[in-house]
């Protein structure tokens, strides 16, 4: 290395520490520019929405207004807004009007772009104004490379059911958790087309993958068509699928389904038995305190303490059961009873739910 | 005599100086493909992390449950305070477990009095080897709060308490004294909606000195105008912003801060939780973690992303700052010494050869390297062996490649998350960043080379560390 190498070297990096100062003046007084311009579309989109959700006004001023606005200043209101603001019902009112828009529809030509952020707003404004023209673009996108288009393109799919349903049933056990348990809120948006999807899917020689996931999803919409075919499914031979159709089977409140949780709280399996006491803990199913009781001195920790909460949710001669353990003589089902007994009605739902 | 050593001593100082060049030249190389590789995600994950997006992960169910880890010693002052911002965070299933690690001032009774506690028997899992627990409380009015009260064992030592009385899948470590923004929880687990495996992820820490702080809420966002805190804020941005983001497409990270950072529970359980002989065991955790993984062929990837914000506080010392990374450097080269055999070893894949040696060659031995080259450049100049104009020049290019390297971090905070609002602390960061190599680094290499002494001695001390506490916001911003 010579010194003219190292002079080179001092005027290249002399060069870019000029572009990154020029940089940082630049971005400040863009960067600057733009967030006031946003803030300025919001604080007008703001009391338009309001008085549309609160007073019904018309509807057509959002439309207008937003008209008014720069494209990108528009759509990032409208997505800044839109979630916490306007229920799935509200939206699907506004959504049509703004389908058409020009702003609207110049932003969704983007969502074939080869630049996954335009593909990602463009998914972004979909979930708020897709329609029936869409569906194409919106299964395109459900199969999106980048994983942050997938995931919001979970909520366009939402918006419009219809057959971008069955494609999301079908992906839906190559899911991590995760996503998953986010598709699945999703899809509860439209829980008679999604339970009538799941229907011919819930047998008992599906693919255990695909049949837990199923499941699960007939336990998030709670849809009683649905859950009744989940319960058929309580002897699977998979322990697997029967920890899952416990697990599901909290979201079913009928007389029919007390005996098969009475059932899974007798499993072979830990977690199949966890998962029965707190669903017999949910359903406030207060004929299982015996089998409660005496699955508080369980040799599982998890069943202890599923138990011990689910006879503190039912509360009554339940919970008097549970005091009754706190002065037995099995230790560990003593110390499970006292810590529970001791936990306040809210904590007690709190920590059921979760 | 004489002639013998006139013929070999100019040829063994140029070697030496060559190869300081280039040892100089292929690590800065190193930071700039970091700077490369970091630049995309940073946008990325700017982008990812919209408020609409957000808002929708806390309304549904998808995010993981999460037990945050809080060890607290003697932290009497502060605890309520902290303790209240941790339970009011904007995420839907989490639970908080401290770990009162022996404290001899009244800090149990301070969490008595504030969350009216009651003793529970312990109704939990015991899985690894601690100090002896003293007894579990939960609160009457706080369900997501347990409190666990221990005998002292160090930082350590309450982690693994903690880890084992957690209730939930995932666990955030954290300090008692790290204030953790509102909604960074909820995007830290953004990678689980991604459809990643994840063993772990981490966070950006920032400085905290000089900003404002209300109801434990960092309200405005400050660059502390003293030149320690505000050196050591431009390099919290610069290993943040692009040096973890970069090690993501280079096999992953091997520092995951342990004032804030989210784990797999039963990964931790499984390598038997931290490890309580070292002085810096969130790095010496991620390195047995990823060796575990890599050894076990089990799925989980260690990843950073940089818009979930904790807020920590710097030394404002040089006595402090100094005892602070004498330790962190001692915890390398012990982390480091631990667990050799994975260095240069292609079994573990890019840690055992990208990761590791990085860690060997760019941090642990830097500071000798560094003071070896100061001083050589020094004497041979003064001696007339090596050339003036070649000396200059050659500090000169380290110095602007540091500066170039500090103010593309400080664009790259300006480009992304901005959180420096004001004009004037955008002026001290480009500031600080020309000031760095002046002394702060010096300093920096001298505190890191006692730690090669100390820890030939066999020394395992923290070394007492000193907080001013944050600034409050003025009464008029509460409204």
């Amino acid at each position: 290395m010579t010194l003219d190498t190292l002079v080179v070297a001092l005027i290249v990096e002399g060069t870019l520490i000029l572009a990154c100062l020029l940089g940082l003046v630049v971005l400040r007084v863009h960067l600057a520019a733009r967030a006031r311009a946003v803030e300025a579309g919001v604080r007008l989109l703001e009391p338009v929405l309001h008085g549309w959700l609160v007073e019904n006004a018309d509807v057509h001023q959002i439309v207008v207004l937003l008209r008014r606005l720069a494209p990108g200043v528009a759509f990032r209101s409208v997505a800044r807004l839109a979630t916490p603001y306007l229920t799935f019902q509200r939206q699907q009112t506004l959504a049509p009007l703004l389908r058409n828009e020009t702003w609207v529809r110049e932003m969704l030509r983007h969502g074939q772009s080869r630049m996954w952020w335009r593909r990602f707003d463009a998914a972004r404004l979909l979930s708020i104004v897709g329609g029936d023209g869409d569906q194409a673009l919106i299964a395109a996108l459900l199969n999106d490379r980048s994983a942050a288009v997938r995931l919001v393109a979970i909520d366009a799919a939402a918006r419009l059911g219809g057959q971008l349903v069955d494609i999301e049933l079908d992906g839906l056990p190559q899911r991590q958790d995760a996503v998953q348990a986010y598709q699945l809120a999703a899809l509860a948006r439209h829980p008679r087309v999604v339970a009538a999807a799941l229907l011919p899917r819930l047998l008992s020689d599906a693919p255990p993958d695909s049949l837990n996931a199923w499941i699960d999803a007939s336990g998030a919409l709670a849809s009683p068509e649905a859950l009744t075919r989940v319960r058929e499914l309580s002897s699977h031979p998979r322990a697997e699928v029967r920890l899952h159709v416990a697990r599901a089977l909290r979201r079913l409140a009928e007389p029919e389904t007390v005996p098969v949780l009475l059932a899974l709280l007798a499993d072979a399996d830990w977690r199949v038995r966890a998962q029965a006491a707190r669903a017999l803990g949910a359903l406030r199913v207060i004929q299982a305190t015996a089998a409660l009781a005496e699955a508080v001195r369980d040799r599982s920790w998890w069943v202890r303490y599923r138990a011990a909460l689910a006879l503190a949710q039912i509360g009554g001669d339940a919970r008097e059961a549970l005091l009754v353990v706190t002065r037995g003589e099995d230790a560990l089902a003593r110390d499970m009873s006292v810590l529970v007994a001791g936990l306040s009605s809210a904590a007690v739902i709190e920590m059921s739910e979760v | 005599m004489e002639l013998l050593i006139h013929d070999w001593f100019p040829a063994a100082v140029r070697f030496a100086d060559l190869s300081i060049l280039w040892y100089m030249f292929l690590v800065n190389s190193f930071f700039a493909l970091l700077l490369i590789l970091a630049a995309p995600q940073l946008f990325a994950h700017w982008r990812f992390g919209s408020e609409d997006v957000l808002a929708r992960s806390l309304t549904s169910s998808a995010v993981p449950r999460v037990s945050i880890l809080v060890p607290a010693h003697n932290e009497s002052v502060s605890i309520v305070d902290s303790l209240r911002s941790l339970l009011t965070l904007q995420y839907p299933y989490y639970e908080v477990v401290l770990v009162n690690d022996g404290s001899t001032d009244d800090t149990l009774q301070k969490l008595h009095d504030a969350y009216d506690l009651y003793e529970v028997p312990p109704a939990v899992m015991r899985r690894l080897r601690t100090e002896r627990v003293k007894a579990y409380y939960r609160s009457r009015t706080w369900s997501k709060l347990l409190v666990v009260d221990k005998q002292n064992g160090g930082k350590a030592d309450s982690l693994n308490v903690a880890l084992d009385a957690a209730r939930f899948p995932y666990v955030l470590a954290c300090d008692a004294d790290t204030l953790i923004e509102p909604d960074a929880l909820l995007r830290l687990a953004r990678p689980f909606l991604f459809d990643q495996k994840i063993a772990a992820v981490g966070g950006t820490i920032r400085v905290v000195n000089s900003c404002t702080v209300d109801d434990g809420r960092v309200i405005d966002a400050r660059v502390d105008g003293r030149w320690l805190s505000g050196i050591q804020t431009v390099e919290y941005l610069r290993a943040f912003l692009f040096g973890r983001l970069g090690w993501n497409l280079l096999g992953g990270n091997l520092i995951i801060s342990g004032a804030f950072g989210l784990f797999r529970r039963d990964y931790l359980t499984e390598i038997l939780g931290y490890a309580t002989s070292t002085v810096t065991e969130d790095f010496e955790l991620i390195v047995r973690l990823q060796r575990y993984l890599k050894e076990q062929g089990k799925p989980g990837k260690v990843v950073f992303i940089p818009d979930p914000v904790a807020w920590t506080e710097v030394p404002t010392s040089v006595a402090v700052f100094g005892r602070q990374r004498e330790r962190w450097h001692r915890g390398l080269i012990a982390t480091m010494v631990a667990h050799r055999t994975v260095l240069f070893n292609p079994r573990y894949g890019a840690m055992g050869l990208i990761a590791m040696p990085y860690f060997l060659i760019a941090e642990m031995l830097a500071p000798v390297v560094e003071a070896f080259g100061l001083v050589i450049t020094v004497l041979c100049t003064l001696t007339g062996v090596l050339e003036p104009r070649f000396a200059l020049a050659f500090f000169a290019a380290a110095y602007l490649f540091g500066t170039l390297l500090s103010l593309a971090a400080i664009l790259m905070e300006e480009v992304s998350f901005h959180r420096y609002r004001h004009t004037s602390d955008t002026l001290r960061l480009v500031f600080f960043a020309f000031i760095e190599p002046f002394g702060y680094r010096q300093v920096t290499v001298w505190f890191r080379l006692k730690a090669f002494v100390r820890y030939l001695q066999g020394d395992h001390s923290w070394g007492r560390m000193k907080r001013e506490g944050f600034a409050a916001a003025p009464s008029g911003a509460k409204g």
